[in-house]
């Protein structure tokens, strides 16, 4: 069974910005929401700048589905973290508790009153009927059911960010990290998909055993 | 009262030893209200879960450029 | 009774503290400054070895990021785990018992004591005990206390308890419904908490003798009677801690958590809804001991802050001092005629149509 992640490789993002840019487009995302962000690191300093493209990185044991209080979320078969936008409230605890800041909220009244909750989505849509109207108005495009992946991974000129089933994302980065001879860190991967042992405190590292 | 009152608070405090488990095992592709929809099956694009998922893999292979460039 | 306060105050304490540990992210933090220059010797050293990028990356520092949302540049937030363990485990499983134990102790202590009647016959001469502002001041904070603490139940607890009954579309309706009430009323009633503090501020003085009737827990256990002012001990504990402290724990932290458009953080977001949920859980707690004293437990009391006025009798035997003050003053039998203490309800008076 896949499980759909996502891997940005700080050695490559070079902060174009295009991931962003490709996500707003492709859902017609609008103003004041931002599904995908580009962090850079260090920002002007030599040998030492590094950038990172955070969206949802879909968690396993995904935290804002376990505040929710009216139980919106769910999870696609392939590990996807979708949500109804016909049950949200608005009420903002997803943004409280998910560790990437990836909930992001219009703004639907005065005084900064929440509207639906809106979130990177894997390209997967939602709850109602593949690409229909329905469907593109909440959630934007679903790229997954046509058989695509997420349009920022797919058009990510130095591939950094990547996107699709784990395993296949690690054979990719596995060869690149060989490659290079060194350096295996995967940002985020041990807060998204922990492991069984690690306690919420423990190191963000989560280093591929390198050969050579 | 005031003995009862404390007995009270003690379990009151002890309550929170029924702490439920924090881990979300939510049930794959169920959805909250609806139910998912699927791309594979009778009249569409994929025939079923294995040709969708051949696709997805292949065009998550396609992201390797050592591949593509050599 | 003073070593139940302490008791009170170090689980207040307790509680505090760990919504102070939710705050903190985890590890040491190294200077960004630090660490930049480690990652440039590093970058000679041993290229591709980023760990001195990734030790600040859980929240400690914010990086560049071209979107101007408040924390963007934040890759990893520590908080939301801690706040997420907390709120969906100690805070709502003590809380929701605790409201449940409340319950079974009112509803143990009515068995036991019943409703406590009037002694004396009512002499029907009444004095007037809260004017037509005091009435409406209490009744403006308790109907909006009473829909806030709902609707807040519904959403921490809705869940849990509701959705497996009504199902996820009816139920969030009723959740949408309850977090309008709640983000609306929540304003007015800090506004009705500050009318009512002015309106009975002036009888609710700490005295000697109310530290007397605390002593003897307002008579209860002796049975003997402790003389009070307009306003017992109990009333004044009500009035102070929680009309006022809890009413100003739990309207500040509400007003964090209700404007979120002033760039505050999440950190700020999480320490103000456990503060929220703590404040509003002792609230309820003693909203339902002040709402059985004022109904069921004590014959006349809700008459009184209905009608406004109150028997003779009543007055002597709740409020001696009081009782006495007002005599002196003349004003008994002055009020209106109401019904008896301890009556039914009272009659709906015509309006009009006596001609
Ligand atoms: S990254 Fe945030 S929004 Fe996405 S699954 Fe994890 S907790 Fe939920
Ligand atoms: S904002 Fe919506 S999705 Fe997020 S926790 Fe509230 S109801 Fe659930």
């Amino acid at each position: 069974m896949a499980r759909m992640k996502f891997i940005c490789d700080a050695e490559r993002c070079i902060e174009c910005n295009g991931c962003v840019t490709a996500c707003k487009n492709e859902h017609d995302v609008p103003w004041g929401v931002n599904r995908r962000r580009v962090v850079t690191l260090n920002d002007g300093i030599v040998g030492a700048e590094r950038s990172i493209s955070v969206a949802c990185m879909h968690c396993s044991d995904a935290p804002c589905m376990a505040v929710c209080p009216v139980n919106c979320f769910y999870k696609t078969e392939d590990g996807v973290v979708l949500h109804d936008k016909d049950l949200c409230i608005g009420c903002g605890y997803c943004f409280y508790a998910c560790p990437f800041g990836a909930p992001q909220f219009p703004q639907a009244g005065a005084f900064g009153v929440r509207g639906k909750m809106d979130k990177c989505t894997f390209c997967a849509g939602g709850p109602e009927k593949d690409n229909s109207k329905a469907e593109h108005e909440k959630y934007g495009r679903n790229r997954l059911a046509e058989g695509k992946l997420p349009a920022c991974a797919e058009m990510c000129s130095t591939k950094a960010l990547l996107a699709g089933d784990g395993d296949v994302l690690s054979d990719i980065y596995r060869e690149r990290v060989m490659r290079r001879g060194r350096g295996g860190d995967l940002w985020g991967h041990a807060t998204a998909y922990g492991r069984p042992d690690a306690k919420a405190t423990g190191p963000i590292l989560q280093s591929i055993p390198q050969k050579s | 009262m005031m003995k009862l009152l404390i007995l009270l608070t003690g379990l009151v405090v002890l309550a929170g030893c029924g702490e439920q488990p924090q881990t979300i095992t939510a049930k794959p592709g169920t959805s909250a209200a609806k139910a998912d929809d699927v791309p594979y099956g009778e009249g569409k694009s994929f025939a079923d879960r294995n040709a969708w998922q051949l696709q997805l893999r292949a065009r998550a292979d396609n992201q390797n450029e050592y591949k593509r460039v050599n | 009774m003073n070593r139940l306060f302490a008791l009170f105050a170090t689980l207040l304490m307790a509680l505090a503290a760990m919504a102070a540990l939710a705050q903190q992210s985890s590890g040491p933090v190294e200077s960004p400054a630090d660490l930049a220059k480690q990652e440039q010797q590093r970058s000679v050293t041993q290229p591709y070895n980023n760990a001195a990028i990734w030790k600040n990356a859980r929240g400690a520092v914010e990086g560049y990021v071209s979107i101007p949302a408040p924390e963007a540049g934040v890759l990893i937030q520590d908080g939301g785990q801690n706040w997420r363990a907390l709120r969906n485990g100690w805070f709502s499983v003590i809380g929701g018992w605790a409201l449940v134990a409340m319950m079974l102790v009112i509803g143990g202590f009515y068995a036991w004591k019943g409703t406590v009647q009037l002694h004396d016959s009512p002499t029907g001469r009444m004095i007037e005990r809260f004017t037509l502002l005091e009435r409406m001041a209490h009744w403006g904070t308790a109907i909006s206390f009473s829909v806030l603490a709902i609707s807040g139940l519904i959403l921490l607890f809705g869940k849990t308890l509701l959705i497996p009954v009504i199902g996820f579309t009816l139920f969030s309706w009723l959740a949408i419904l309850a977090k309008n009430l709640h983000n609306f009323l929540g304003p007015l009633f800090i506004i009705s908490c500050i009318i009512t503090f002015i309106v009975f501020v002036r009888d609710n003085m700490l005295k000697a003798i109310d530290f007397k009737w605390i002593a003897s827990f307002g008579g209860l256990i002796s049975g003997k009677h402790v003389p009070s002012e307009k306003f017992n001990a109990g009333e004044k504990l009500w009035f102070w801690g929680g009309l006022m402290l809890l009413g100003l724990v739990v309207g500040v932290s509400g007003l964090v958590l209700n404007f979120p458009n002033f760039g505050q953080t999440r950190a700020t977001m999480q320490l103000a809804n456990l503060v929220h949920l703590t404040g509003a859980t002792l609230f309820m707690l003693g909203a339902l001991g002040h709402i059985y004293m004022g109904t069921l437990g004590m014959a006349g009391a809700l008459d009184a802050m209905k009608t406004g006025v109150v028997d003779e009798s009543w007055a002597k035997e709740h409020h001696e001092i009081w009782y006495d003050e007002q005599l002196k003053a003349g004003n008994v039998g002055n009020a209106g005629k109401a019904v008896a203490p301890g009556a039914k309800s009272p009659q709906p008076v015509a309006i009009g149509g006596h001609d």
